[in-house]
């Protein structure tokens, strides 16, 4: 059967935009192919990796196993609109830099998506907690490490606890109390 | 391979377009993904996400109804929604993908590592069902797995679970997003025992004979338990990548034993 | 020596457009216009193609054009590791690949391609043509030790029965060493797993035409070896070639190997030089790149009563897949390491590097490293309880001494660093103390804690050529642009080096620009980055290139200041006279002057080359503490230190990086990764990211990356390689750990429940009632 397409109106950063994309295609092709926002990243194509996640309506999302078509009347937002018009990074991006959070850089944008969520969401979140919520995302190169503290800092940051934030300290020996079962 | 999709407006549009070469799509975390069975055997797809009416949930005595096109991360948000089923959507560790996996598709995919299943299984939930004819029936969860095959033209509009059961759920994967190789739920309602698990690679398994000898001995031994799973002849585990028979076999038997030993401290 | 910029926290140059989201990688560069390949795999483990029935799959609207293994009319085999090259035929790298074949030797092989206009169409027909290949299948062995059988199949002609290699060292006699009396005799057999690289950004490349040659956009970590394999592949003059590396979305050894690039440049040339773009999908990266080779090692060691080795043997069983890749030099690399981790008097040593009808084993991190590491650990472990010696203390008194010199690689100990890292991770994670406290331990859970070390030998000196080199150019402001052949993979070598040129010329970094992308037609010579090399090998060319500009900026500034070039020098910037310190010009104002004078002008611009002819040793440990449910086979790993020695550490935010991603993929190593086929049909069972799990944020407790610092005498800068080790002792420790805790020391990877359930019955930690029973009735 031939292909089919359909007219999309979305807000993609902000912007208004009218697409028209193959019913087939994902939020990550229609973003990347047709408005060359290359920050959303190709790298599982099964949801798995997080690399192409966007935030729909407030929320994130893997766009590679999301349909173009679905994104009717949304609004998206990807990395590049993070920055300011005048190119002003926001705190979360800045924080990924100082921390030393950003290697290769290729699952920078999903994470940098997710921790946005999260650094915004006005709550305070366990060290666990903040595990969980990012645990959608996968990273080779920095173990995370670096991620975390750069997430949890903002995150005390965005509440007022500065002194907290700092004291968030490089690295740690976790001193575990006695053995207990698995959850 | 599927190339046509149609954004269905309500459930009975659906239910109309649906031929044998079609297929629902909900959240699409299945029927997305590269490699998806689903897709490359139907030419179109239906998709249920502009669906009315399919994503409430309605509290009635007792009783919680959820829409099939709930996601797992409204399960997890809802006041309503009973702390054993906000549990099993959690077993989906990645929030973006709870973001996007539905009640309704978890269950019609009925993966042999279903996160939701064991648990609305061992509830007793019971599935609001429309099929092509316009009919419309409530099946028990266990009974629909039983005979899915009659269902694959009809949608799944909601289920309804119970609010007030004790229920407890265990899941095993090698890692947070591993494939889990069990997932096991036990719960205590009408009067009596009921015990659900999902077994990577042989399916969803609903433990009759475990519940009824520990209904016969609540005391029974956790070797004993174990030691019925190692000779049950109707269940057909076998060595795969997710580990040994041996292993799985040992592992429902522990994890049913302690599920059940879990839920008698509740009792209490 | 005070540094102004070395062994400081330089954010890396490319984190500021990295969390923007604007930095271009090899899809982002890519035309959208380009056509889309799609590479048809044989769906056999072992087989001969007898025919493609392409008519089907030409009708699917959108196709350009079919290419199978039939259209390929001369037969250029070519090698793809990512070695230099060697004009010695005896050290030239087996040449045994084809860009497309119909002889495939596993499941995965590429005999066909698909062109289309755009992923749908090429999806659509890929599946139609993978239903139209005919076969004769051929009987295939998964195993190593199998495939070395009488009667095996046999994969390539030259290698009876399938032995790609063979190597073997011997030191003194070990039949005679055995006969002292007294010695106490340890053997085990070690078994690790193949596992895949996972970079986030798949291989991908795209090729075009122009000028009469073929471009290639690739990722990749090393361009001028690609350009010189896809000559050799294509049969073609390499100048025909160019090859463009952008930002690359991670390596880890898999891009140090010529993946699809000959194919994709032959495509777009039978296409008359149109752009054709080749981006493999995650599903088939698992399986038609590379992977980690499958390592079996069996050890014995006879010791004496006072904890010394008398004699030692090792033998091993290298799983290379279908094709050579990398090779013997896997293998080799882990039986040279073994003699010098623990030196003894008497030695014998072999390993069989064997070819086996699975996907293809390259280079990844580590080298055959992790994988020796985990049988040397293990046994050492093992070594220290059948002597009943502590076997932090067992490791101490037999590891390589200070002062221990290599003769063929002329490597030397310089420093006690051993107990030095030993000191350190300790004193961070409490060990004696937490020795003490898990003794004795009962019931269902247990922790313990334990300690693995590695050796790592970095760069190929004197196997292989070490060459490396640099050019800077200088602009008007007195800022410089460099280039190296070393690449930017997402490890920082571009900010490593441009720290080094800062603290050489004296002048701020940020006017330091790294050119980061690699291009062979502009970027100097190099072999690129793999081996943990980088930091080492770019610091010479760095440093002499950045010594060499320095000489003509001051020459330049003689002309005006009128002062003798050694009573100059640059400080901060600036041109300053050494005799008073006074501050003479800007470099800024001498370049620009130089540049726009009309008596002698001048670009101030230096390139030069230095080929290496050290190497350095890396050294360090792991301690790892974890928490082991016995009934439910679960391990939890608590708290993880490693300590590196890798001398001067030139920037401790990157160096921590490396440590905590190395870090992250031993803890995968050893715990939850593991790819499989299936023993019937030799098809890969697990190859996507749903059912092959590497960590995530969930499985990790923080990770604490620890430093000494000794610096290395052989070094342009006191550094040396990084990149690998830190994915070496991991595993080792881990299972050291899980054997303090519960008694039972498993010599398998990974580490999964299923794994300890067995070994857990087997011990008796488990009851098993069922088992019993049957063991009683066997009886």
């Amino acid at each position: 059967m031939s292909k089919q397409y359909k007219v999309v109106h979305c807000t993609i950063n902000g912007k208004e935009v009218e697409q028209i994309v193959d019913v087939r295609a994902s939020l990550t092709d229609m973003l990347r192919n047709d408005f060359r926002l290359t920050s959303v990243k190709k790298g599982c194509e099964v949801g798995e990796c997080g690399a192409c996640t966007v935030i729909i309506d407030g929320e994130g999302f893997n766009s590679c196993i999301y349909l173009a078509v679905w994104a009717e009347g949304k609004e998206i937002w990807t990395l590049e609109g993070l920055t300011g018009p005048g190119g002003e990074l926001s705190d979360i991006q800045q924080a990924f830099i100082d921390e030393g959070a950003i290697q290769c850089g290729f699952c920078t944008p999903g994470f940098i998506m997710t921790s946005w969520e999260i650094v915004n969401s006005g709550k305070e979140y366990s060290d666990d907690e903040l595990r969980k919520l990012l645990s959608g995302h996968l990273c080779r190169c920095t173990g995370y490490e670096n991620i975390f503290r750069a997430v949890k800092k903002t995150m005390l940051r965005h509440l007022g606890k500065f002194e907290e934030a700092e004291k968030v300290n490089s690295q740690g020996i976790a001193d575990y109390p006695e053995p207990m079962p698995f959850m | 391979m599927a190339t046509q999709l149609l954004m269905a407006k309500d459930p009975a549009e659906a239910i109309g377009s649906k031929t044998a070469s079609a297929a629902f799509i909900a959240g699409g975390t299945e029927v997305n993904r590269l490699g998806s069975d689903i897709a490359a055997k139907a030419d179109t797809l239906i998709s249920l996400k502009k669906c009315s009416g399919l994503a409430d949930i309605r509290k009635e005595d007792g009783c919680l109804t959820i829409g099939s096109m709930c996601t797992f991360q409204q399960l997890i948000e809802s006041d309503d929604v009973p702390a054993y089923l906000k549990e099993a959507a959690h077993f989906m560790a990645s929030r973006t993908k709870r973001n996007m996996a539905t009640i309704g598709g978890n269950i019609a995919a009925a993966r042999s590592d279903s996160y939701l299943i064991p648990a609305l299984h061992a509830a007793g939930a019971v599935l609001n069902i429309c099929c092509k004819e316009g009919e419309c029936a409530s099946v028990a969860i266990a009974d629909y797995l039983d005979e899915q095959d009659k269902y694959t033209d009809a949608l799944i509009v909601s289920v309804s679970v119970p609010t007030d059961i004790v229920l407890v759920s265990k899941r095993y994967a090698n890692t947070a997003q591993s494939h889990a190789v069990l997932t096991a739920s036990a719960a205590l309602r009408d009067g009596g025992l009921h015990m659900a698990g999902a077994v990577k690679n042989v399916g969803i398994l609903h433990f009759c004979d475990l519940e009824k000898a520990f209904m016969d001995d609540p005391d029974i031994s956790e070797d004993a338990i174990v030691k019925m799973v190692r000779e049950c002849t109707g269940l057909h585990t076998s060595d795969d990548m997710f580990g040994s028979d041996d292993y799985k076999r040992y592992l429902i038997g522990v994890t049913v034993y302690d599920l059940h030993r879990q839920l008698r401290g509740k009792e209490v | 020596m005070s540094n102004k910029y070395i062994g400081k926290a330089v954010t890396r140059h490319d984190a500021h457009d990295k969390a923007m989201g604007r930095i271009k990688y090899t899809d982002d560069m890519c035309d959208k216009g380009a056509l889309v390949i799609r590479v048809l795999h044989s769906t056999v483990a072992n087989g001969i193609v007898k025919s493609i029935d392409t008519s089907e799959a030409e009708k699917v609207p959108g196709v350009v054009r079919i290419f199978t293994c039939f259209d390929i009319k001369e037969k250029h085999y070519y090698p793809t590791a990512g070695h230099p090259w060697s004009t010695d035929p005896s050290h030239q790298d087996i040449a045994d690949r084809l860009i497309m074949t119909d002889r495939p030797l596993f499941y995965g092989d590429d005999i066909g391609a698909v062109v289309a206009e755009d992923e749908v169409a090429a999806s659509q027909a890929l599946r139609i043509l993978e239903k139209s290949v005919e076969y004769e299948e051929l009987p295939f062995v998964l195993d190593a030790q199998e495939a070395m059988k009488e009667g095996a199949p046999q994969l390539h002609e030259k290698y009876p029965n399938n032995v790609l290699a063979h190597t073997e060292i011997h030191m003194g006699s070990v039949e005679e060493a055995i006969k002292e009396p007294g010695l106490t005799k340890v053997e085990g057999w070690y078994e690790t797993q193949p596992v895949q690289h996972c970079h986030i950004e798949n291989f991908i490349c795209y090729a075009y035409g122009e000028g009469g040659r073929t471009v290639v956009v690739t990722s990749t970590q090393i361009p001028h070896i690609v350009r010189r394999v896809i000559g050799q592949a294509l049969g073609m003059d390499w100048g025909k070639f160019r090859v463009i590396k952008p930002y690359v979305g991670g390596g880890f050894g898999n891009k140090q190997d010529v993946l699809y690039e000959p194919l994709c440049a032959w495509i777009s040339i039978q296409l008359g030089g149109r752009l054709v773009k080749l981006d493999v999908p995650r599903e088939e990266t698992f399986i038609s790149n590379r992977i980690r080779h499958a390592i079996r090692y069996h050890i014995t060691s006879w010791m004496r009563p006072d904890g010394s080795f008398a004699a030692r043997t090792i033998k091993a069983w290298c799983n290379n897949g279908a094709y050579s890749s990398h090779g013997h030099a896997i293998a080799a690399k882990g039986l040279n390491a073994f003699p010098q981790l623990y030196p003894c008097d008497n030695i014998d040593g072999e390993t069989w590097t064997v070819y086996t009808n699975r996907s293809v084993a390259g280079a990844m991190r580590g080298y055959g490293m992790p994988q020796a590491s985990y049988a040397f650990e293990c046994h050492a472990e093992d070594c220290a309880r059948a002597m009943k010696m502590d076997p932090l203390e067992f490791r101490r008194k037999n590891l390589m001494p200070v002062g221990y010199y290599h003769a063929f690689s002329k490597n030397e100990l310089y420093s006690d660093t051993f107990n030095q890292c030993f000191d350190k991770g300790a004193e961070i994670i409490g060990y004696y103390d937490k020795v003490e406290k898990y003794k004795n331990q009962t019931g269902d859970i247990r922790r313990g804690i334990a300690v693995s070390t590695f050796w790592y030998n970095t760069a190929v000196y004197p196997i292989a050529l070490e060459t490396s080199s640099c050019r800077i150019v200088m602009n008007q402001d007195g800022s410089v642009q460099f280039q190296l052949g070393e690449t930017e993979i997402g490890q920082g070598a571009d900010t490593a080096a441009a720290q080094m040129i800062a603290e050489e010329l004296s002048i701020p970094v940020d006017m330091v620009h790294p050119v980061s992308c690699q291009d062979t037609d502009i970027t100097p010579f190099g072999t690129g980055v793999y081996a943990s090399r980088g930091t080492y090998t770019l610091g010479f060319s760095v440093r002499q290139t950045a010594l060499l500009l320095k000489e003509k900026v001051l020459e330049a500034a003689h002309q005006f200041t009128r002062m003798p070039v050694y009573n100059l020098d640059l400080v901060d910037g600036k041109i300053v006279r050494t005799t008073d310190g006074r501050e003479l010009m800007t470099i800024g104002e001498l370049a620009l002057s130089k540049l726009y004078t009309t008596d002698g002008s001048q670009h101030l611009t230096a390139e030069s080359t230095y080929q290496i002819k050290s190497n350095a040793y890396s050294f360090g440990c792991c301690f790892a503490e974890v928490e082991v449910d016995i009934p439910m086979c679960r391990v939890r790993l608590l708290n993880i230190v490693n300590v590196h020695d890798c001398g001067q550490v030139i920037n401790p935010i990157l160096a921590s990086g490396q440590v905590h991603g190395g870090m992250s993929m031993g803890i995968g190593y050893a715990l939850s990764e593991k790819l499989m086929w299936d023993e019937k049909t030799g098809r890969p069972l697990n190859n996507n990211l749903l059912d092959y799990k590497l960590s995530s944020f969930m499985d990790h407790p923080r990770l604490n990356a620890a430093f000494v610092e000794n610096y290395e005498p052989t070094s342009a800068y006191g550094t040396k390689g990084l990149g690998e080790p830190p994915a070496c002792p991991v595993a080792p420790a881990i299972r050291n750990a899980i054997g303090a805790a519960t008694g039972v020391y498993i010599n398998e990877l990974p580490l999964s429940p299923h794994t300890l359930f067995r070994e857990f019955t087997d011990a008796g930690l488990i009851n098993d009632p069922w088992r019993n029973e049957q063991g009683k009735e066997s009886k």
